[in-house]
């Protein structure tokens, strides 16, 4: 169990022109808790506090005020020999890798062991052993300088994960590299969570990285925890305008751009279509929705836009459909029934531009 | 040429070459550890600590803009309290070295600075004590700069120990200035450049090839 508690951390900022010193707050009071084995993404935009939140846990950056626990030990108050041995048990990955550039693969999966001081013969076994879990074990006398960026990341996991650590810190770990290969690390780093019971925090502007392998999710904005809970949740419920836009990457919820000039009326009409928007998620969104429409309802059914993603294996989507026909309140009714989130966008005039 | 003259070029080069390279090594075992402490004790550092970072670095300073002849002069007193004297090879070894050691100082700071915070972040956050990061992190890393600097230090103590020449210390400076300006005699003026083109030459490109062959951040 991780449990920050209040986390507040204030830089003081010299302003070169009037000399003055002001408080910069990078983080206000985050409170979190992370499940042993659990995968906790945190996102936000640059300038959220991610970087600074991430740090706290082991003590790169000082809070200014609350707690940090890892299991029982208070990190916020261990002394400097204590903190060093805890961070031994704490591995972290970076975005831009921070390997040894003047040490081999080898050197560098081997450093954090040299620190904790294993013997020779243990280091070469224990080397060898993470560099095949990381399948990186044919590099090992290369330097990272020859290495392309999914591997040096291997590299950078192999060596966050040689002392055997309880938690690994992932601070924008697949930023720097392309989607192909931010999809086999974030593999990797699942991999590892399952196989060794290690608790993941990570922390990403990227929706699609929290989608591919976290858990839980909190959304951070101007150093505030303003949305936490199951990723699934977050993504089909979000309440936060910030939530929402990092999301709109993710999911396709918006009209697109052709619909913006057109006049929606809020009073239902036998001449207007009827538009609107269907989230779903869950077993929900494996029934046939449009076909029961159609079949049930002397109703016309035109998708405008639709979209369907899985987080780990729970499906969710969203569908903006325009209804024609004399019995549209009747299928909004059977919709609503459903337990679907159903939100009525509007009335419109049917245009050949929508309807083709 | 004589061949008194080729053993006299001989002897100076031999000569030259004693002084620069004892006084390398002094201003290389001083100069590394006072650039590593002003680079752990500045803003970024990880032993950050303002006022022995300021006066170390005011002291290296007024060492670095002294021009060499003045030095030389100055610390004579110094000079005769460690060798007995001031004049000869190994009187000359006292003031190179104070020459070299504040330049190889900001030589090996400004190699620590380069190397990415990142790594130094990394290493933090696995536990590695200020010691372990300066041996294991700063040093590996800095080392194809210092060893850069440290030749840029050799060559300009050839310089340097030519000047020292003049001042009564031997060597080729000494050659050049009594054969060769003194007593007008052109060949023995060339025959010292050349001897010390050849040095310098040598010595660059022995220095890159050390440097590149400590480099391994590039692909090559």
């Amino acid at each position: 169990m991780i449990r920050l508690s209040e986390i507040s951390k204030v830089y003081r900022i010299k302003d070169t022109i009037s000399r003055e010193t002001r408080a910069f707050y990078a983080l206000r009071g985050v409170s979190l808790d992370i499940e042993d084995g659990a995968i906790y993404g945190i996102i936000g935009r640059s300038g959220a506090g991610k970087s600074t939140l991430i740090r706290c846990v082991n003590m790169l950056e000082r809070p200014t005020s609350g707690r940090v626990f890892i299991n029982d030990t208070e990190m916020t108050s261990l002394p400097d020999a204590a903190l060093r041995a805890a961070r031994r048990k704490i591995g972290m990955i970076f975005q831009s890798f921070n390997l040894l550039s003047n040490r081999t693969v080898y050197g560098n999966i081997a450093f954090p062991l040299e620190l904790a001081g294993w013997n020779g013969p243990d280091i070469q076994n224990r080397v060898h052993e993470i560099a095949s879990l990381v399948e990186i074990d044919d590099k090992l006398d290369q330097y990272p300088g020859t290495l392309s960026g999914g591997q040096k990341q291997r590299v950078g996991i192999a060596r966050a994960l040689a002392n055997k650590p309880d938690v690994l810190l992932s601070d924008e770990a697949t930023s720097a590299l392309d989607p192909q290969t931010t999809k086999s690390v974030l593999r990797l780093i699942r991999d590892v969570n399952e196989k060794l019971g290690l608790t993941v925090i990570l922390i990403t502007h990227e929706m699609n990285v929290i989608k591919e392998i976290c858990d839980s999710v909190a959304v951070l904005e101007s150093g505030e925890i303003v949305e936490q809970g199951p990723v699934l949740k977050i993504f089909t419920t979000p309440r936060e305008s910030a939530t929402k836009e990092l999301l709109t990457h993710v999911i396709q919820s918006e009209l697109p751009e052709s619909f913006a000039n057109l006049k929606f009326s809020q009073t239902p009409s036998r001449e207007l279509d009827l538009m609107l928007q269907i989230s779903f998620f869950g077993p929900a969104a494996a029934s046939p929705i449009v076909s029961d429409l159609v079949r049930k309802f002397d109703v016309d059914v035109n998708i405008l836009v639709a979209h369907i993603d899985h987080i780990r294996s729970t499906p969710f989507g969203t569908l903006i459909i325009q209804l024609a026909g004399d019995e549209k309140e009747g299928a909004l009714e059977f919709l609503l029934d459903m337990k679907l989130r159903v939100e009525v966008i509007g009335y419109v005039a049917r245009s050949s531009e929508i309807t083709h | 040429m004589s061949p008194d003259l080729l053993k006299l070029l001989i002897e100076g080069s031999l000569d030259t070459l004693y002084m620069v390279s004892i006084s390398s090594l002094v201003a290389l075992l001083a100069g590394l550890p006072l650039g590593v402490v002003l680079s752990v004790t500045s803003d970024e550092g990880i032993l950050r600590n303002e006022p022995i970072n300021v006066v170390l670095s005011f002291i290296v300073n007024i060492g670095r803009s002294a021009p060499f002849i003045i030095l030389m002069i100055a610390i004579i007193p110094l000079t005769r309290w460690i060798v007995g004297t001031s004049i000869g090879i190994n009187a000359a070894i006292v003031p190179l070295s104070v020459a070299a050691i504040p330049f190889v100082g900001r030589v090996v700071e400004s190699s620590l600075r380069e190397i990415d915070g990142g790594v130094v972040e990394a290493a933090l956050a696995m536990g590695a004590t200020p010691f372990e990061i300066i041996y294991k992190v700063l040093l590996p890393e800095g080392l194809p700069g210092i060893i850069a600097g440290v030749t840029l230090t050799v060559i300009n103590l050839v310089g340097y120990s030519a000047m020292a020449g003049t001042l009564g210390a031997g060597g080729l400076g000494d050659i050049a200035v009594r054969y060769g300006y003194q007593r007008f005699m052109l060949d023995v003026m060339l025959a010292t450049i050349v001897i010390l083109v050849v040095m310098v030459q040598l010595v660059q490109i022995i220095g890159d090839k050390i440097s590149s062959l400590t480099r391994h951040d590039k692909r090559n």
